[in-house]
């Protein structure tokens, strides 16, 4: 509990000075960065762009490594189907996304798209949307800086979410930005996400956004 | 072959270059195009997917083959040595050595077989396409079975919903096609040959017919075949269809009784379906019964397939030009024959009349259609009528299928009888031997037919008519069918019970048969002086005609009006004639002008315009007489003149009055004052005729004759001349007139000559 009024207590000024820069950045969304690689995956669902010196993790690199924001529940599974990780590290190496995000000194990100069976889609929701990226709401002094429902073409809906919250386990205060839809017909769901330290998402906060922001669903897929 | 070798391939338009590469790219841009989605999926990235695709290697493979195949066009059109090799060395190489090892049959299994794997392929392709669970060629024939499986429940659907609209054609066409058909058995038909009466010679020449059917083994034995259709054919009423049935009735075997209507039909092939039907039935009918005899009544409603540029009819038997119906072909060269049987025709189809005659009912017939023999049911027939050896039946496929040789057909006995008052109504196909072998001209009785007939009908009333009054009766009723005097001796009965009477007398008879001929009076009442002038008028004629008349007697004189007819006169003919004489004319021509002559003189020289019919019928007559009948001073016929023109030719009658208008009126004036001088003769004749008519209204020529107090025709000084000299030489009639054949001296003949005078 002290913890959690600690934090909040810390978080507090700086996370007024994160979400007015956030705001400012979003709104300058549609910015063209020249020094920015385009990604995509290798199924054509989705594209996205990162800054030149951060590093794309891919297929093989990936099998050793926990990917960050991909949040499977006990009774509640959604198969990967196609995953990418980056970082901002200044060493390229795939074991980075494999490190706490609370305590990363550099942006961590993964796009995945995840299939959702007949069982669980009742069930989706922007609030799981969020949760199966980031489960936010059971971290300490957890707060949605930027919250707003999210559509791409033809209809692909989600949430689009930047919160802080301290990890219960590092204890650390981190921030992340994400982006989590499903097709009309609920069948997959699309997710971009980058986060870090509280500090690191300041200090990265604008290529962050550009990241976030760059993301791009295949509707036709 | 040095021409060969210089030889280059014609050079292609642009279009013919580049249409199947347009075709082949406008296809692989349409599935590029549906898989292209920038940034997703670049153009390059969606063409590459298609190209990788089975699909889209076929069509890169074929687009690359049809490249390199316009660029070997090209080159070919370029370079005469390249064009040589290829077309002589390569492909006639490869033809020649094709043609040299292999048969033309194997080379055709092998052409099919091709179309075999090409359509193996084809549903590859599709199955690749539409299927996702199909990815190769050998998936999709492994497959085979399961897509078959997927498919069949679509393919029944639709074959069940297509099943379903034929079912309710062939429903529909099921129940149009029946019906127009009367089978009748034997024991059914009690109509026998005694019962026909006045055709005796028809009849004889029928009986022949049946004779083949009873026994048919003994034509086939000596290879002839049993003929298989009667055509019988003359005027309404004439015991056409009796005679068919007595045929039925003779024979012991079904008689099935076509409708004339049977075959007109609203919808194009229930007239077909009706006649296959019919013949179906005639079928087995002969197997059952060992025959049937098939009776089309009003055959004409067949109808035919020509035209309005058919030739003019195939029954030239019966309408003989001119120049063939008598003798005089024989001494004719047969161009000469052509030429004028080609003349002939042409005036036929000149001739108003006749076309209203022949022309016009061929027309409506065949142009039009008429949904009768048109419409491919009268081409049904005629396929029926001669296609009954064919081997048919299912066994007999089924024997083909097998490659057994069919079943020879039972020999079916089937007699075709058709009736029809309009021969040339008829299709020239249906008469030709094989399908209807004897024509019958059925005409009207002849004395003795009548009086049979009369006997007939009279012996189921109760009449008064002695033997005499019959003799009579059939001799003043000439052409009178037998339906005709079946009507006129059911009127005269319908008369008697009229006025209360069992019996039938000789006057309600004479009342029938005026009535049948001239139709009831109008209720119309002449004034008084109005009367008497027509009185007088058919007065004169009367007089006229019982003085100088041999040829024929007066049946009646009325003055009743009927119609445009204010009065008449009506002669018979005392025998059945088929020509007459010019001193017979001359005593038509004065009977004629006896109106005019009587009114002159009874009115002060005045006259009525009633005379006009008379003075044109006389006219009429003379100038036939003078220009086509060799009656005349000269013996030039001026029907033996070409005509001017199509539908524009006046009457040749037209023309004799326009060239010999003096002659004419020459003897028409001669004859008048012969008339005259008649009518001055016998003014208490005429005016007592007169009285009787104004009393009686109509009297008959027995009254004629007793106020005459006189034999009918005894003023004429002679018979005709023609008749005179026969007599002498003792030839009867019908027969040659060159004294060869059939002539007989008088002595010989022991025939007196008639003393006349």
């Amino acid at each position: 509990m002290g913890v959690h009024r600690g934090g909040r207590s810390r978080l507090g000024p700086r996370l007024a000075a994160l979400g007015a820069a956030l705001a400012v950045t979003v709104s300058a969304c549609g910015s063209s960065n020249p020094d920015v690689v385009t990604y995509r995956d290798p199924d054509r669902h989705s594209l996205f762009e990162l800054p030149t010196e951060w590093n794309l993790y891919e297929g093989d690199q990936l099998t050793q490594v926990s990917i960050p924001f991909v949040i499977q529940g006990q009774d509640f599974q959604l198969p990967v189907i196609s995953q990418m990780a980056f970082d901002g590290a200044p060493d390229s190496d795939p074991d980075n996304v494999g490190n706490s995000v609370s305590t990363s000194s550099f942006p961590i990100g993964a796009v995945t798209v995840r299939e959702i069976g007949p069982d669980e889609r009742d069930f989706m929701s922007r609030f799981l949307l969020a949760e199966l990226v980031v489960p936010y709401h059971s971290q300490l002094g957890s707060e949605e800086i930027l919250k707003q429902d999210f559509v791409f073409d033809n209809d692909f809906r989600g949430v689009q979410l930047a919160i802080a919250y301290t990890d219960s386990v590092t204890e650390a205060e981190a921030a992340v930005y994400l982006i989590s839809v499903t097709d009309p017909n609920v069948t997959r769901m699309y997710s971009i996400a980058v986060g870090c330290s509280l500090d690191c998402f300041s200090t990265h906060q604008e290529d962050i956004v550009a990241v976030v922001d760059s993301y791009l669903v295949n509707t036709r897929g | 072959m040095a021409e060969a070798r210089k030889e280059r391939r014609p050079h292609a338009s642009l279009w013919d270059r580049i249409r199947i590469l347009l075709f082949l790219g406008v296809v692989i841009f349409f599935f590029t195009w549906q898989d292209a989605n920038p940034p997703f999926v670049t153009w390059g990235e969606a063409f590459s997917d298609f190209a990788s695709s089975t699909f889209g290697i076929v069509l890169v493979v074929l687009a690359g083959l049809e490249v390199l195949r316009q660029v070997h066009y090209l080159v070919s059109e370029l370079w005469s040595g390249y064009n040589y090799f290829w077309q002589h060395k390569v492909f006639g190489g490869t033809e020649r050595t094709l043609h040299r090892n292999t048969s033309e049959w194997f080379r055709y299994r092998i052409r099919r077989l091709i179309t075999l794997v090409f359509l193996i392929l084809a549903y590859a392709v599709v199955a690749m396409v539409m299927r996702d669970d199909v990815s190769s060629i050998s998936e999709a024939i492994l497959k085979f079975p399961q897509v078959l499986g997927d498919v069949v429940p679509v393919v029944l659907q639709f074959m069940f919903f297509g099943a379903l609209v034929m079912f309710q054609f062939v429903a529909i066409f099921w129940f149009l096609s029946r019906g127009g058909i009367d089978i009748v058995f034997p024991r059914d038909i009690e109509t026998r040959f005694h019962d026909v009466k006045g055709q005796d010679h028809v009849l004889d020449l029928v009986k022949e017919n049946i004779a083949f059917l009873e026994k048919p083994d003994e034509i086939e034995a000596k290879g002839g075949y049993i003929p298989g259709g009667i055509l019988l054919w003359g005027p309404p009423g004439t015991g056409k269809t009796l005679m068919a049935e007595a045929i039925a009735g003779e024979v012991g075997k079904p008689y099935v009784f076509v409708d004339p209507g049977a075959f007109i039909q609203m919808f194009f092939g229930v007239g077909i379906l009706k006649v296959k039907r019919l013949f179906k039935k005639l079928r087995k009918l002969s197997l059952q019964h060992g025959g049937v005899i098939v009776f089309f009544d009003e055959a004409d409603s067949l109808g035919s397939r020509g035209g309005a540029g058919q030739s003019p009819g195939p029954f030239q038997p019966f309408d003989l030009p001119p120049h063939l119906a008598c003798n005089a072909v024989g001494y004719m060269s047969e161009g000469t024959q052509a030429m004028l049987t080609d003349l002939y025709q042409d005036a036929q189809i000149d001739d108003g009349a006749d076309r209203h005659d022949r022309r016009w009912p061929r027309m409506i017939m065949g142009a039009g259609m008429g949904g009768g023999g048109g419409m491919g049911t009268l081409q049904a027939l005629l396929s029926e009528m001669s296609g009954l050896k064919k081997p048919r039946g299912l066994s007999n496929r089924m024997r083909r299928i097998l490659g057994m040789k069919p079943k020879a057909p039972p020999k079916y006995r089937i007699l075709i009888i058709m009736a029809t008052n309009m021969p040339n109504s008829l299709d020239e196909a249906m008469l030709r031997p094989g399908r209807i072998d004897r024509i019958y001209k059925v005409g009207y009785p002849s004395k003795e037919g009548r009086k049979a007939t009369f006997d007939l009908y009279l012996s189921k009333v109760s009449h008064s008519l002695t033997e005499e009054d019959v003799d009579r009766l059939s001799t003043v009723t000439p052409y009178y069918s037998g339906a005709k005097i079946k009507d006129v001796v059911n009127e005269g009965l319908i008369i008697a019970i009229r006025d209360d009477r069992e019996t039938l007398t000789w006057e309600d008879i004479w009342r029938a048969k005026s009535l049948k001929e001239l139709g009831p009076p109008e209720d119309a009442e002449y004034i008084e002086r109005e009367r008497h002038a027509v009185a007088i008028h058919e007065a004169s004629h009367a007089v006229v005609a019982h003085l100088i008349m041999r040829h024929k007697s007066i049946d009646l004189a009325t003055i009743e009006r009927r119609g445009t007819t204010g009065g008449m006169v009506k002669p018979i003919s005392l025998e059945d004639r088929f020509v007459l004489w010019k001193t017979e004319y001359e005593t038509e021509i004065k009977t004629f002008l006896a109106s005019l002559a009587g009114e002159r003189m009874f009115f002060e020289n005045d006259s009525s315009a009633g005379v006009s019919a008379d003075l044109r019928a006389a006219t009429q007559i003379v100038a036939l007489m003078e220009g086509v009948y060799g009656m005349g001073e000269g013996v030039t016929s001026l029907m033996g003149l070409p005509q001017t023109s199509v539908w524009q030719t006046p009457d040749p009658t037209e023309k004799v009055v326009g060239r010999m208008a003096d002659r004419i009126e020459t003897r028409l004036r001669e004859m008048y004052d012969e008339v005259w001088g008649l009518l001055d003769q016998n003014r208490d004749k005429v005016l007592a005729v007169a009285d009787a008519l104004e009393e009686h209204r109509t009297i008959s020529g027995d009254m004629i004759t007793e106020i005459m107090g006189s034999e009918p025709g005894s003023l004429i000084s002679h018979t005709p001349t023609g008749f005179h000299n026969f007599e002498r030489a003792g030839i009867d009639n019908g027969k040659s007139v060159d004294g060869k054949k059939g002539a007989k001296e008088p002595e010989e003949a022991g025939v007196p000559a008639q003393a006349e005078e």
